[in-house]
């Protein structure tokens, strides 16, 4: 077979769906190949930095890894905005790059660029690949490395010539041997055990859960754990949605854009479980104060993520949904601490019910509205139940606080990275992902001008793409009519002036299966975070 | 308490590992004081002496994101282990062979010895730890060295372990 069909075929044995990317030279062969499999989809995108948001959208979604196809040089490095983000959210997407012929690399040929080198430090890995007969097993341990263990996007460096040249290929799929990759997926139990009896020894206990329980799909196990405790539940940003957000025992999210209640559960707590979570300087705030009365078990599956910022008593290295499973078993064994542990919590809930209720609900205005109303009649008119996709922003934020997340699959934002651009393309990938789901794009004005251009990806892939763009620009400022720009582009677009024009708006984009734009003008001075009497560290 | 640090690595004898272990080290500020690298007895593998100097708990994080590098297959810190170190040095001086009697005196003490000589210079080759290199060098500055070329330090641990 040639390297090209070794390529499909590859990707076929991966159950790859989705391909996302653009076209060019050095990929020319690899898309005459492509046309031949009908199970492949490329889908085209007008810049490769939307491709692998695309394809990271599709995979937090999905929970397969997601396909970038792009050309050598240029192409190769617009990915790189995509995959940096990609590397800090650990999210699987393996992301192959053209390149030109291995004879001529190295003599500064046309669109030639050393990606490899550019992307060490953004990616789990990468590979360059110099001989045919290492492609299929290259390609097998790509996926391998990005969809294990702690995920992460990994790229592999494809030259030209090597599309053309042919050796034998075999389906037959030999165990991947990495000898300097190991994944831990069970915890040590007595460590576990330890970490446990202290846990149901203390007063004021709280759980803390990340990305990682997302990425691990451990929400049931930690609903059960949760739910058997019954101790309150935080997570970071982008761990909404790992914890059903309505939940009684739901405290929201952490951090300096967080819920003032969370923040102060985790001042005040004796005892932290944080699970999942790599503990961000976002999440953390001040690390001199944080959780600094509490002993802190720490469930993660990248040993170099324990310890790191955060001193920890009981480090438990494990796949989480693994490990919350041993957790399960063993606390059930101990029913005479769970009996006497139970009794003092409700004086924990009493406090931490205090910081809730002091919370001030925003007003609304005639001309514009507090985004917390839009977020809420989002959710109302969804039932909780859509997928959001971000950009970032005080627009994120709103979001973050105001949808209560039923599913830790349904929140697509760009936590570590920030990145403005990801939400229009990752609202695409995830359409593809799940096609029945309801799937909101929510953005800003500023933002939605980075990916604009993918709206013609939606048309002509016929994509169900909403975006709702929070107006909150002064009138005097220069913004495009969005509206005559959705329409510019063949989609709806509808701008709300009035409260009561966005529940119908939004109930029409429900039962559009065309791309449709609504702009909302909202208040820009509004306090997106729920305010409330702030305790000072004792 | 900042102190120095050797790092034993052995690593997949593959395209791009060296970059991306500099990478490392360079990307997140990390110092890297010396740097040794060749292939071990097994040719798909080589092993990295890397010098380092950081408090416990940073040198503790570099190791831990060594080991998350997907070639790298081992990594110690060898520093509490006293491992046996050493530096091969070439040193050319100034110096003919009419003084070679003299100079062979003077690097005797330091094991050194003199592998090259020609009417303009003389090259020694110094095997030794770094201080007492650093001993060799100050007594051979009188003599004028012409060039200095070293290796970075090679640390090898005592007893039945090896890495």
């Amino acid at each position: 077979m040639t390297g090209a069909q070794i390529f499909c075929e590859s990707l076929k044995n991966a159950g790859v769906e989705y391909i996302f990317g653009t076209t060019g030279a050095s990929v020319q062969l690899l898309h005459d190949e492509l046309k031949k499999h009908p199970t492949l989809k490329f889908i085209r995108c007008r810049h490769e930095q939307s491709a692998v948001h695309m394809a990271n959208g599709y995979a937090k979604v999905s929970g397969q890894a997601g396909v970038v196809l792009v050309n050598s040089g240029a192409s190769a490095t617009n990915t790189v905005t995509g995959l940096a983000t990609a590397h800090t959210d650990s999210v699987a997407i393996v992301c192959f790059t053209g390149q030109v012929p291995l004879s001529i690399m190295g003599t500064d040929a046309f669109q030639e660029a050393d990606i490899v080198g550019i992307t060490h430090p953004c990616t789990k890995h990468n590979f360059l690949v110099q001989d045919i007969n290492r492609l299929h097993k290259t390609i097998r341990e790509a996926f391998y490395i990005a969809t294990t263990g702690r995920n992460g996007p990994v790229l592999v460096d494809l030259p030209r010539n090597l599309m053309m040249e042919s050796t034998e290929f075999t389906h037959k799929q030999e165990p991947i041997k990495l000898r300097g990759y190991h994944v831990v997926t069970e915890g040590h139990n007595g460590q576990i055990q330890k970490a446990l009896t202290t846990l149901l020894e203390s007063k004021k206990p709280l759980i803390l859960c990340g990305g990682g329980v997302v990425a691990s799909s451990a929400q049931e196990e930690l609903l059960e754990l949760a739910e058997f405790l019954k101790i309150p539940v935080t997570t970071s940003l982008i761990g909404l949605g790992a914890f059903p957000g309505q939940h009684p025992q739901s405290l929201q999210f952490i951090g300096v854009n967080g819920n003032t209640a969370a923040n102060n559960a985790i001042k005040t707590c004796d005892f932290l479980l944080a699970i999942g979570t790599r503990f961000d300087e976002r999440a953390t705030v001040s690390l001199n104060t944080f959780a600094k009365h509490a002993k802190i078990a720490h469930i993660d599956i990248d040993p170099s993520s324990i310890s790191k910022n955060v001193r920890v008593d009981f480090p438990i290295v494990g796949d989480v949904k693994t490990v919350l499973r041993q957790m399960n078993i063993l606390s059930k064994e101990k029913k005479e601490l769970l009996a006497k542990f139970h009794t003092t919590l409700p004086t924990w809930f009493t406090e931490i019910a205090s910081w809730q209720s002091s919370v001030l609900p925003p007003k609304k205005t005639q001309t514009g509205m507090p985004m917390k109303f839009v977020i809420e009649t989002l959710h109302k008119v969804t039932e909780g139940k859509a997928i959001l996709t971000t950009d970032a922003g005080r627009h994120q934020i709103a979001t973050a606080h105001n949808y209560f997340f039923t599913n830790p699959r349904h929140w697509c934002t760009s936590g570590g990275l920030g990145t403005i651009g990801y939400g229009l393309p990752a609202a695409l990938g995830a359409c593809l992902a799940d096609p029945k789901a309801m799937v909101f794009c929510i953005t800003g004005t500023g933002s939605i001008q980075t990916s604009l251009n993918e709206f013609i990806t939606a048309i002509q892939y016929h994509i169900p793409l909403k975006i709702l763009i929070l107006n909150s620009t002064k009138k005097s400022s220069l913004t495009p009519d969005f509206v005559k720009i959705a329409e510019a582009y063949g989609a709806k677009g509808i701008r709300c002036h009035h409260h009561d024009e966005i529940e119908p708006a939004l109930r029409q984009a429900l039962s559009t299966k065309t791309p449709i734009l609504i702009e909302i003008p909202v208040i820009r001075e509004e306090d997106v975070f729920t305010k409330s009497v702030d305790i000072k560290s004792a | 308490m900042i102190q120095k640090h050797t790092i034993s690595i052995i690593v997949e004898n593959e395209f791009g590992v060296l970059a991306r272990v500099a990478g490392l080290f360079s990307g997140r500020g990390y110092n890297i004081e010396s740097l040794s690298v060749a292939p071990s007895l097994d040719p798909t593998l080589s092993r990295m002496t890397i010098v380092t100097s950081g408090d416990n708990a940073v040198v503790e994080r570099i190791v831990k994101q060594l080991n998350k590098l997907i070639h790298v297959i081992k990594v110690q810190d060898v520093t509490s282990e006293n491992p046996i170190n050493r530096i091969l040095s070439l040193i050319k001086i100034n110096l003919g062979q009419k003084n070679l009697d003299q100079l062979k005196a003077i690097v005797l003490p330091f094991q050194g010895t003199i592998i090259y000589q020609d009417d303009r210079c003389s090259i020694v080759q110094i095997v030794a730890e770094e201080t007492v290199l650093q001993e060799a060098i100050n007594t051979l500055k009188p003599f004028s060295i012409m060039e200095f070329v070293s290796t970075g330090n090679l640390a090898i641990q005592k007893g039945k372990t090896a890495l």
